[in-house]
């Protein structure tokens, strides 16, 4: 499958703090949404920092359209919408304004589209963005990252701080927007209920560090969380435990095969797992 | 290009707006009543006024996410730097035009209200030449430093401009020359320079 963005072995440190990105390597093919989840300062937003050329990485590749993006390739950058967490804009700024100086910036811009977006969003195009409401200035940067005809969605936390409808609402604009197969959306989130219904494949990041890649059909038919006695957890073949947490009196253990944990440990109760639970899983969870 | 011209002038035009309506006013002013004291104030504030007003809403763009977001557009670094320089220089021609048409005016009303004629000239030197250092100064350090030192960089920057003016002002003979040659020279400088800082900058 080709991939619309690649990332191998991408590495960035800050001279005047601790943090690392280290050899981060993953892909999102065409036609697909990628959900990036990491608690808060594991370094989601250095990474897109560092894919969108906003942040210089130190060494390792990043392929954008499979080629690297250099800040000379301003064509690269046309099929490419941005959607940040927060102001986006000059709040001074309303709709109508913004319209007209991003028509100057993209040689694709397609202001019906736009005012398209803005009639569905219900957004004030002569009122300025300071009087919008948080939904309202997220809604408009999500019109402004579509309205040029991109076939790559970048959204750093875009759906944080919105209240579950307009949430909703805007993972059906990204559903939609990935209908067209050379479309994909990358989407860094700490809401893990957005992505569990609307991404392809979850990649889990902490403390800079990749810690897990697994597709949406995995993470349903594969993934599971056996509720272990200690006398069964001790019994259990070490190579089947992808993490494991205490509790009062049991142990909660990840396992990547629910159909062969079924099989081999016939006592044990084993829950579908939510992406949440993964990902407390991974990151407070002890390996073996 | 058209794009960061666009948005350039718009970010200036919000406050550029009022202070023309001061400036409109002060011009009546100037127009009604003739003082040479008065025509010299109203010529400094005029073009130094409209090149702060350029200065300082292009920093306010650091204070929300549109400096960060302008990088993920299709314009490179070196044209935000060019189109910025050109604002200024722009503003700075507005301020000119301004205050030479209202200054033009009150002469046909009222005559020469200067004791000579290079009296006048030298005073549109002076501002253009704090006008250029100004911009000089200001944009590379607002790219060094970033958003939350704004107001101090500015002021730093034209308390910087207007002494190394009043400095060159004084220089017997070719001062004018001599205060207009170095602004725009420095003006011309801190354009690489700003390019090589806006290059190594992270958002």
């Amino acid at each position: 499958m080709e991939n619309i963005l690649e990332l191998q072995q991408m590495c960035k440190s800050f001279p005047k703090s601790n943090f690392i990105l280290d050899k981060l390597s993953f892909s999102l093919p065409y036609g697909a949404i990628l959900g990036f989840v990491g608690e808060n300062g594991a370094g989601k937003t250095t990474t897109i920092g560092c894919i969108l050329n906003t942040i210089k990485k130190d060494s390792g590749k990043i392929k954008l359209f499979g080629k690297e993006m250099l800040d000379a390739d301003t064509a690269m950058r046309e099929k490419i919408g941005v959607v940040y967490d927060g102001n986006n804009f000059p709040t001074n700024w309303t709709a109508k304004q913004l319209a007209g100086i991003m028509a100057g910036f993209y040689t694709q811009w397609d202001n019906a589209l736009f005012q398209k977006y803005i009639e569905n969003f219900k957004l004030p195009t002569n009122q300025k963005i300071k009087h919008y409401s948080r939904g309202m200035t997220m809604k408009l940067a999500i019109a402004v990252a579509l309205s040029h005809h991109p076939q790559l969605l970048i959204l750093d936390e875009a759906t944080s701080g919105l209240d579950p409808i307009i949430r909703d609402e805007m993972l059906d604009v990204f559903l939609d927007f990935v209908q067209a197969e050379n479309h994909s959306v990358l989407l860094s989130s700490h809401i893990t209920s957005d992505l569990e219904k609307i991404a392809d494949y979850i990649i889990f990041i902490h403390n800079g560090k990749l810690i897990a890649t697994v597709s949406k059909n995995d993470l349903i038919y594969n993934y599971g969380i056996m509720r272990c006695k200690e006398s069964q957890f001790l019994s259990l073949d070490t190579s089947d435990i992808l993490a494991y947490r205490k509790r009062d009196f049991q142990i909660d253990v990840l396992v990547s095969d629910v159909k062969n944990a079924q099989r081999k440990y016939k006592n044990v109760v084993i829950d579908h797992v939510l992406v949440d639970e993964i990902f407390l899983m991974l990151v407070k969870g002890e390996r073996v | 290009m058209k794009g960061l011209f666009r948005n350039n002038f718009f970010a200036v035009w919000i406050n550029a707006k009022v202070f023309l309506i001061f400036m409109l006013l002060f011009a009546i002013v100037v127009t009604i009543i003739p003082a040479q004291t008065l025509q010299m104030y109203f010529i400094m504030i005029g073009i130094v006024g409209f090149s702060v007003i350029a200065a300082t809403a292009i920093g306010n763009e650091f204070s929300s996410k549109w400096g960060k977001y302008k990088l993920t557009l299709p314009v490179k670094r070196t044209d935000i730097v060019k189109s910025l320089f050109l604002n200024q220089i722009f503003w700075i021609i507005v301020g000119t035009l301004f205050v030479g048409i209202a200054t033009g005016l009150s002469y046909m009303i009222h005559g020469f209200s200067f004791d000579q004629f290079s009296g006048i000239f030298r005073l549109f030197i002076l501002g253009i030449s704090i006008s250029f250092f100004m911009g000089a100064i200001f944009i590379p350090l607002i790219y060094l430093t970033g958003e939350d030192k704004i107001v101090v960089f500015l002021v730093i920057s034209l308390l910087c401009a207007v002494g190394i003016a009043a400095m060159l002002f004084n220089i017997p003979l070719f001062g004018n020359v001599i205060i207009i040659t170095c602004a725009l020279l420095l003006f011309i400088v801190s354009y690489p320079l700003t390019i090589s800082i806006f290059k190594r900058k992270e958002f």
